[in-house]
């Protein structure tokens, strides 16, 4: 990537990030409510029109974010929109990310039924008309269960994942750009986290809080951030190395700017594409993780419906309900295919020796 | 040169394992409870309690209790239990073969499949056959492993009735003889594994695809071909390999999400391993056991890496002197 001008690019992104994280809040069904887990969903507090606005204006900045214009001059003919899009597999994992996040958002008029309300004189139903993906133990629609959880399980993905890429980014830039003390400080911390398995460390704090009575979805968030930007790190760090040596970083220190403007607005702009491809894979695995904590129990707080949650729910119904755990299960393959095929398309994307 | 790389690996190991421990120790003091609200009951006298908490050293000030701790770990106790009463070790020596066998069975799947299907792609390269097998590989990666443990319980152990999706052994095995104990012991072994390997054996066949692909590019290799080498020869003895390098570090680094999987894996199977005892001792907040099973996990992990590290500076001499950063 050529270096100059892409600081432009960065003042899309940053509010692009942000416009991200409050589609994400937009998403969540009452997010005041969640975070202080009260009895019932309930209708939403955010309108779902604001919501929807908020996604197509992400997804209309990310559309600008690839393809950035007359600027930058496109190598081999196409852009990295263009390289993006020619791989089908990719344009599939875009579109079925998007259906699900459209799904997710106008869960209320497509399922109509209320995902908490039990319906207790058929329980058990088996798919079929009137009644798409069946009832579950105590009669709630598994349709309306899986829209609303996709609603937490995306939203919590999101977010975590949102907010493991930010730290992710800073401590490499931070890491790679000083060096000495500080970057073996935060690469220590990088191999200790990864030296644990995820998710036993993840119980282990989750199981902790949950004994104090604080079993929230903000904490799930955080705690899922904080255990997620390792990869993310070292990514930007050794790409930072890589860059640092480079004629332009060069050109602006003689030129006396400051250190945080150097790191701003020339360094990041030129990190964030390898670490984009990271984040989306890391949206994928954080959703695995997400859906892997409530189904021990221990992620998002009970009354509501989360896939993970919605599979344990199931899985002593192996035997008379098949489709109460399989159902919800494929939403988690599809939600997490979707994150990897764009990722995969990104990266070939930007992969100098592209082709085809 | 190889004494003092192997010195300080070791270093950095220890001084990680210090770490988890620590990080352990920090997160049980930040945690509200402790083991005894388990043992009071509303009618205990004062007195018990008191006993309880001096029994335990609850009421010692953090900096002795952290102090004993990593001084009875140094001397190899890991203490006992406070729930079942039993030695933690005792514990983690009934659990941990357990988890060793349906790991080590995984891994020996994620690469008995990966590596041979990641060449294969590598060598068919965007052909429709090798696309489609892609695909195949990137939903398998996608699959979250607790769902597909319980799509293969449905489909062969519920429908098609082929292999036990339950336990570790026939309640009737300790009667029969070696052979048809060990038969069936790898009966009971078949789908914890295969939904613990799967989706780690597309992970390492993609890496390998990667890997084979990257090696094959390379200069060398042109340099073979253009001496009009044997196209075979190539293969084997020039890109598989430089293609090992990237595969072992992987093997090194795959351990964490083995036993994250395995965790969830052996709650579906009824599978009496270590993520269960985990599980259970967070619940309870039994703190030897989650020290020494974190602990634990930590050792092999650690120890994973470090045979990597070891198996990569024997392949590699360039690795011996940077390392890997």
């Amino acid at each position: 990537m050529s270096a100059p001008g892409h600081g432009r690019r960065l003042m899309l992104v940053a509010p692009h990030m942000a416009l991200l994280a409050l589609a994400g809040w937009c998403g969540l069904p009452r997010a005041g409510e969640l975070l202080f887990p009260g009895p019932a969903l309930g209708s939403s507090a955010f309108p779902g029109w604001l919501a929807l606005a908020c996604w197509l204006l992400t997804l209309g900045l990310l559309l600008r974010w690839l393809w950035p214009g007359k600027r930058v001059a496109p190598r081999s003919g196409q852009g990295l929109g263009g390289r993006f899009l020619s791989q089908p597999a990719a344009v599939v994992g875009l579109v079925g990310a998007s259906v699900l996040l459209l799904a997710s958002l106008l869960a209320p008029m497509l399922a109509t039924s209320d995902p908490l309300a039990a319906h207790v004189v058929e329980p058990l139903r088996a798919p079929g008309p009137g009644c798409w993906l069946g009832l579950d133990a105590v009669g709630r629609d598994l349709l309306a269960r899986s829209l609303h959880g996709a609603r937490l399980s995306l939203s919590v993905g999101v977010l975590a994942t949102a907010l493991a890429a930010s730290l992710g980014l800073g401590l490499g830039v931070l890491a790679g750009y000083r060096g000495g003390r500080a970057d073996a400080a935060i690469m220590w911390c990088a191999d200790l986290l990864l030296a644990l398995p995820r998710l036993v460390l993840l119980l282990g704090i989750i199981g902790i809080f949950r004994l104090a009575g604080s079993q929230s979805l903000l904490l799930l968030m955080v705690i899922l951030g904080l255990t997620g930007w390792m990869s993310a790190a070292r990514v930007t760090r050794a790409e930072v190395r890589g860059l640092k040596g480079r004629s332009f970083v060069m050109a602006a220190r003689a030129l006396g700017l400051p250190t945080w403007r150097l790191l701003w607005r020339h360094l990041l702009p030129n990190v964030l594409g390898p670490v984009l491809v990271y984040v989306t894979m890391g949206l994928g695995s954080t959703i695995l993780v997400e859906a892997a904590l409530s189904f021990l129990g221990l992620g998002v707080p009970i009354p509501h419906p989360s896939w993970g949650s919605i599979v344990a729910d199931g899985r002593h119904l192996l035997l008379s309900a098949w489709w109460v755990s399989t159902i919800p299960g494929l939403f988690i393959l599809s939600a997490v295919s979707c994150c990897n095929l764009v990722g995969e398309g990104l990266r070939k994307a930007m992969d100098p020796r592209f082709h085809g | 040169m190889m004494s003092r790389f192997l010195v300080g690996r070791l270093a950095s190991a220890l001084l990680l394992l210090w770490a988890v421990v620590s990080l352990c120790f920090l997160l049980l003091e930040l945690s509200p409870g402790d083991v005894s609200d388990h043992y009071y009951s509303l009618d205990m006298p004062s007195a018990s309690r008191e006993l309880i908490r001096a029994r335990w050293h609850l009421d010692d000030p953090a900096w002795q209790r952290y102090l004993a701790l990593l001084g009875n770990l140094a001397r190899g106790r890991l203490g006992i239990s406070l729930i079942h009463h039993q030695p933690v070790l005792a514990l983690i020596g009934s659990t941990l073969p357990h988890t060793l066998l349906l790991s080590g069975s995984s891994l020996l799947l994620m690469y008995g499949l990966g590596v041979p299907l990641g060449t294969w792609q590598a060598l068919r390269s965007e052909r429709a056959a090798e696309r489609l097998v892609s695909l195949a590989e990137l939903f398998l990666f996608s699959m979250p492993s607790f769902w597909l443990g319980l799509v293969l319980i449905l489909l062969f152990s519920v429908q098609l009735e082929l292999f036990p999706g339950h336990g570790l052994a026939h309640w009737s095995a300790a009667e029969a003889g070696f052979w048809s104990g060990l038969a069936d012991r790898l009966h009971h072994l078949v789908l914890p594994s295969l939904a613990l390997g799967l989706p780690g054996a597309a992970g390492v066949a993609r890496y390998q695809r990667t890997a084979v692909l990257e090696a094959l590019g390379q200069d060398y290799v042109r340099t073979a071909r253009a001496l009009g080498l044997p196209e075979a020869r190539i293969v084997w003895g020039h890109a598989l390999r430089n293609a090992l390098l990237p595969v072992i570090t992987l093997a090194g680094i795959s351990f964490p999400f083995l036993f994250s999987g395995a965790v969830l894996v052996e709650n579906i199977f009824a599978w009496p391993g270590m993520g269960r005892l985990i599980v259970t001792a967070i619940m309870d907040q039994d703190s030897p056991v989650i020290i020494a099973s974190l602990l634990i996990f930590g050792v092999l992990v650690i120890g994973g890496n470090l045979l990597a590290d070891l198996l990569c500076g024997l392949a590699d001499p360039r690795a011996r002197q940077g390392g890997a950063g």
